[in-house]
């Protein structure tokens, strides 16, 4: 619209632009350097003082005593707070939406009052002058409990004889689903053949570098409250503790500096942090916590907790007929403040079966309370659960109908005909490349090379195995989301651009970073839209005072609607700014333009003004200018998505792997990507984000899982029995993609960072599975560690026991 | 966890008895311990300080004696609280009997740990109480029958190395004495205090293991 040089092409496609290009991230250096400010580097304000939390050590049990008098009188100790007390300044809350009908939470407190429901809850709060010292308090209280019977198993969760975690419930179900397309029963009554498998998902901890860290400051005098905050989520946060701090709005600043890993578990509510502002609050001093490793496996959110029966119905010649799924995943003693914890399973049985044709489909969904730590959204949510499933399930019915696992994706991948398309649980895809994918994916892996060497190394005894994981992502997700549940949550974002008296812009924008790269994404954007050196510009995210209101990031949205809003801004700021030019050169705005930051002449490409003389005459030497002419340095703009309610984006992955049948352990020998996130604003940025989801995926396949013992106790609350992936682990994971732009924006982006946590298990237990194929195994559960794979090839009867026979 | 082990006390049964009844001796033998307290003819309170990893724990707690058949067999039950540290919880049966080298004590034992304590240790639990309960055998048969010799079993009062049985190597270290004269007060109501002990060991196992 304002590129009057190109007619045929956009602000983003012109030969300047560095949209597509693999701009390195601004902030690299700094943070590589240890220049990073973490919320725990910001310089303590005066007189701040630390929070420490008395965490229950029971899964379930009602306190019948708390004596806080010796901790009250301890050294450096300011101030000891309980639940009850606590209830007094901070309003708890219920963790429902009302547009996941039926859903149900009970009141949760910041501090746990009369009653614990998870280990490590946090139960009382102490506030001294070092953390050291509020610990050293914290010792000094007795706590007297009666243990309950704590609720541990989803299945037996809502058995009649279950205890019932919340009594005002009346169950242990937090939120059922059912949904039905087509006639599932019909399906299987027809089908060739029926496929179908028990899965165990294992519960997954996000194991954030940086933990949750806060630091809140009231200022008593103004009554504002000040909190610095590792979240990825401030405007939310701002609107949270000013509702339930019964404080104004505005006056709470939250302010996100660099967030050191966040992965959707630093945009919830949590219990210690809300305290922490209250405290500071009631005592109208900064107060500092910073979760140490133990705190943050025992109340970050974990995700992934399900267990999910499944069958799939197949014809002779491989047409995947109809998919039945029942899937319960326990959540842990509440549903998660604001999001809800119905997220994840909702996803999860609405992405069952997403990227093929089948019609016929049955799911159902029970969420289930437990006395375990909350689960919430984690990246990709439900994606893998959905993910692991389906594709489990389609390797079992090639094999069932003698197909290749590549042909039998091959014939039902939805094809490229079919769209606009809605799946059969109402999902809509406007375009996605399943085909170009898988054909992309079989060249780049060289498949029949694969099987090749897979034959020649079984000769040998030595047992490889290839998966794949067709998925689909959902992204950018619309205003349907939150907001319409009743959450105040924005599924839109704000962005004000400037052109500085240097000539240099300033970008302020809701979007925030949290080390993928959202700065370097959004100064492509903004350059390439005014047309300046990506130099010049700044960009500056995550503080409510100094960048607009929107959704921030999560759900693989910072690129698509946070990027579009900077496009259209930095359209509108380029469309004033040649505007000016115009009545600076005395030549009309059309016949000039924006070139590294030189109005030129649209024509020739003659340099006729600096931006920074532009910028020079509108703010210092305005009186130069004809009578009634402003100069406008500034252009502000929102957006939200309004065409679809996600932006679908799909790939494949496959796995190679070996598995030594002897120690059960797995070899990663390769991993390939070929995924479509439309338009690829920064390739290195997209495969960094792929890269690291795979690897997140590969944690859940082989490593990652909180174990709790039958009473609910987390049993490894540290990273040495908590394994997570280590580079050296790690195989090479190869990426590619296909761009199908999304033709609902001008940007045409799509979410790429949830795509590798997708599929990269399904991927990996896929390749396990047909490694061990030869030897009539097959495990349906992660992570596949070497004691579950000895058991799935018989060679272990009792946990951790070898068969009699075995050594 | 679930634990057991059978040790060999080079003394007669009704002396071993008496010893796991006798709070002073139990107090003595049981690591970190630092009050035994008998609070009802089968109930004691005890306090039992240790470190943690970077946890400094002091558990208070009580032992209740179960089952009692004087001379051959009880079942102690115990839980304490650690603070912040958490709690512990445990269960043992404790079976005497006559053996050719003395008394044979078999025990099983349950233990459940909470809070900080299962999140950080519960890996090296089973370790750690099995240590534990070795070195707590090891300091009971020194405190009945002090010697700086190795010596045999009780039918031979005649020192000897070897004393352990070879299936048992932790059971009965090298320091076992015969001791037929071994002070052993026949307070049948001290039974309960080798319950006490059993519970306590399972706690300062816990909290041995976890410092490991």
């Amino acid at each position: 619209m304002n590129d009057r040089t190109s007619p045929a092409l956009s602000a983003v496609d012109r030969p300047n632009s560095y949209i597509g290009r693999s701009v390195p991230r601004p902030n690299a250096r700094r943070l590589v350097q240890g220049r990073g400010q973490y919320t725990d580097d910001i310089a303590a304000p005066a007189r701040t003082l630390y929070a420490a939390f008395l965490r229950s050590p029971y899964a379930h049990a009602q306190i019948t005593r708390i004596d806080v008098a010796a901790a009250k009188s301890a050294a450096g100790v300011a101030l000891v707070v309980t639940g009850a007390e606590l209830a007094t300044v901070c309003e708890p809350w219920v963790g429902v939406l009302t547009h996941f009908k039926g859903l149900r939470s009970a009141t949760q407190y910041a501090l746990a009052v009369d009653r614990v429901v998870w280990q490590g809850e946090p139960i009382v709060g102490v506030v001294a002058e070092s953390r050291a010292l509020a610990e050293d308090a914290l010792a000094l209280i007795e706590i007297d409990y009666a243990e309950l019977p704590a609720v541990t198993d989803p299945d037996a969760a809502l058995l009649p004889d279950t205890p019932v975690i919340h009594a005002e419930l009346g169950s242990n179900l937090a939120f059922a689903l059912n949904l039905e397309s087509g006639d599932a029963e019909a399906a299987f009554r027809d089908a060739h053949a029926v496929v179908s498998g028990d899965f165990r998902f294992g519960r997954h901890a996000p194991v954030t570098l940086e933990s949750r860290s806060i630091l809140a400051d009231f200022d008593p005098s103004t009554r504002r409250l000040t909190v610095h905050q590792s979240t990825q989520t401030p405007y939310q946060m701002q609107d949270i503790f000013a509702r339930h701090l019964r404080l104004p709005q505005a006056d709470v600043r939250v302010v996100a500096q660099d967030v050191g890993g966040s992965f959707g578990m630093k945009l919830h509510v949590y219990g210690d942090e809300m305290a922490t502002a209250a405290m500071s609050v009631m005592l109208g001093r900064p107060v500092k916590f910073v979760a140490d490793r133990l705190e943050a496996f025992q109340s970050d959110i974990h995700a992934r907790d399900h267990r999910v029966r499944a069958r799939m119905a197949v014809a002779a010649d491989g047409e995947i007929t109809g998919m039945i799924v029942d899937d319960i995943t326990g959540v842990g003693a509440f549903s998660a403040y604001p999001r809800t914890s119905a997220v994840e399973g909702n996803q999860a049985i609405r992405l069952m079966g997403g990227p093929y044709k089948l019609r016929n489909y049955q799911g159902r969904l029970r969420v289930v309370f437990q006395n375990k730590g909350l689960m919430s959204q984690y990246r990709a949510v439900g994606h893998p659960i959905a993910c692991g499933v389906t594709e489990a399930l389609v390797d079992q019915a090639a094999a069932a109908v003698g197909l290749d696992p590549l042909e039998i994706r091959r014939r039902n991948l939805l094809t490229d005909d079919v769209y606009p398309y809605t799946s059969p649980t109402g999902y809509i895809f406007e375009r996605l490349s399943h085909h170009q994918c898988l054909e992309k994916l079989e060249r780049l892996m060289d498949y029949a090379g694969l099987r090749a060497n897979q034959a020649e190394a079984r000769q040998r005894g030595v047992m490889r195995g290839i998966g794949f994981a067709a998925f689909i992502e959902i992204t950018n997700p619309g205003p349907a989301f939150y907001g319409v549940g009743g959450a105040h949550i924005t599924a839109q974002d704000g962005c004000v651009l400037t052109l500085e008296p240097s000539g240099n812009l300033r970008c302020a924008v809701s979007v925030t970073e949290q080390g993928q790269g959202t700065e370097a994404i959004m100064a492509q954007i903004a350059a390439s839209a005014v047309g300046v050196p990506i130099e010049h510009v700044r960009v500056i995210t995550g503080d409510t005072e100094a960048t607009p209101y929107g959704g921030a990031t999560w759900a693989s949205r910072g690129a698509g609607i946070g990027g579009e809003t900077v496009l259209i801004t930095g359209k509108a700021l380029r469309a004033n700014l040649l505007r000016l030019a115009g009545v600076m050169l005395q030549a009309p705005a059309e016949a000039l333009d924006i070139k590294d930051g030189l109005i030129v002449d649209a024509a020739t490409g003659q340099e006729r003004l600096s931006l920074p003389e532009l910028a020079r005459i509108a703010y210092y030497r305005p009186d130069t200018l004809p009578q009634g002419v402003q100069a406008e340095l500034s252009a502000a703009h929102n957006h939200v998505p309004r065409g679809q309610p996600f932006a679908f984006t799909n790939g494949i992955q496959a796995s190679h792997v070996e598995v030594d049948v002897e120690t059960g352990f797995v070899r990663l020998l390769n991993h390939w990507v070929v995924e479509d996130c439309g338009r690829i604003i920064n390739p290195l940025l997209v495969d960094e984000q792929v890269r690291g989801g795979v690897v997140q995926g590969i944690g859940a396949a082989l490593f990652e899982e909180c174990l709790y013992s039958e009473q609910g106790q987390l049993l490894n609350g540290t990273l040495a029995d908590y394994l997570v992936p280590m580079a050296g682990d790690m195989p090479d994971i190869h990426v590619e993609h296909v761009s199908t732009p999304t033709l609902h924006s001008e940007l045409g982006a799509k979410g790429a960072g949830e795509a590798g946590a997708a599929g990269a298990a399904a991927a990996v237990l896929n390749a396990i599975n047909d490694a061990l194929q030869p030897l009539g195994a097959r495990l349906l559960q992660i992570p596949a560690t070497p004691e579950r794979i000895l058991r799935a090839l018989g060679k272990l009867d009792a946990p951790g026991r070898p068969t009699s026979g075995e050594e | 966890m679930e634990l057991q082990g059978q040790h060999v006390i080079p003394l007669p049964r009704p002396q071993v008895w008496a010893a796991l009844n006798d709070a002073d001796v139990l107090r003595a033998c049981i690591p970190g311990c630092q009050a035994l307290t008998k609070t009802a003819e089968d109930r004691f309170t005890a306090t039992v300080a240790s470190k943690i990893g970077p946890v400094s724990a002091v558990f208070t707690g009580e032992v209740q004696l179960l089952d009692i058949v004087p001379g051959l067999s009880y079942t102690i039950s115990g839980s304490g609280k650690g603070g912040v540290a958490g709690f512990a919880k445990g269960r043992s049966q404790v079976v005497l009997a006559d053996g050719p080298e003395g008394t044979v004590l078999s025990y099983t034992a349950t233990a459940e740990i909470g809070g900080k304590l299962a999140s950080v240790g519960s890996r090296l639990l089973q370790g750690v109480a099995r240590r534990t309960a070795d070195d707590f055998f090891t300091a009971l048969v020194n405190q009945l029958a002090p010697a700086p010799q190795a010596v045999p079993s009780a039918a031979q009062p005649a020192p000897e190395p070897g004393a352990s049985r070879p299936a048992e190597p932790a059971a009965a270290p090298a320091a076992y004495h015969p001791a037929p004269s071994a002070p052993a007060p026949a307070r049948s109501s001290a039974l309960p205090w080798i319950l006490a002990a059993a519970g306590w060991l399972i706690a300062a196992f816990l909290a041995g293991h976890l410092t490991r």
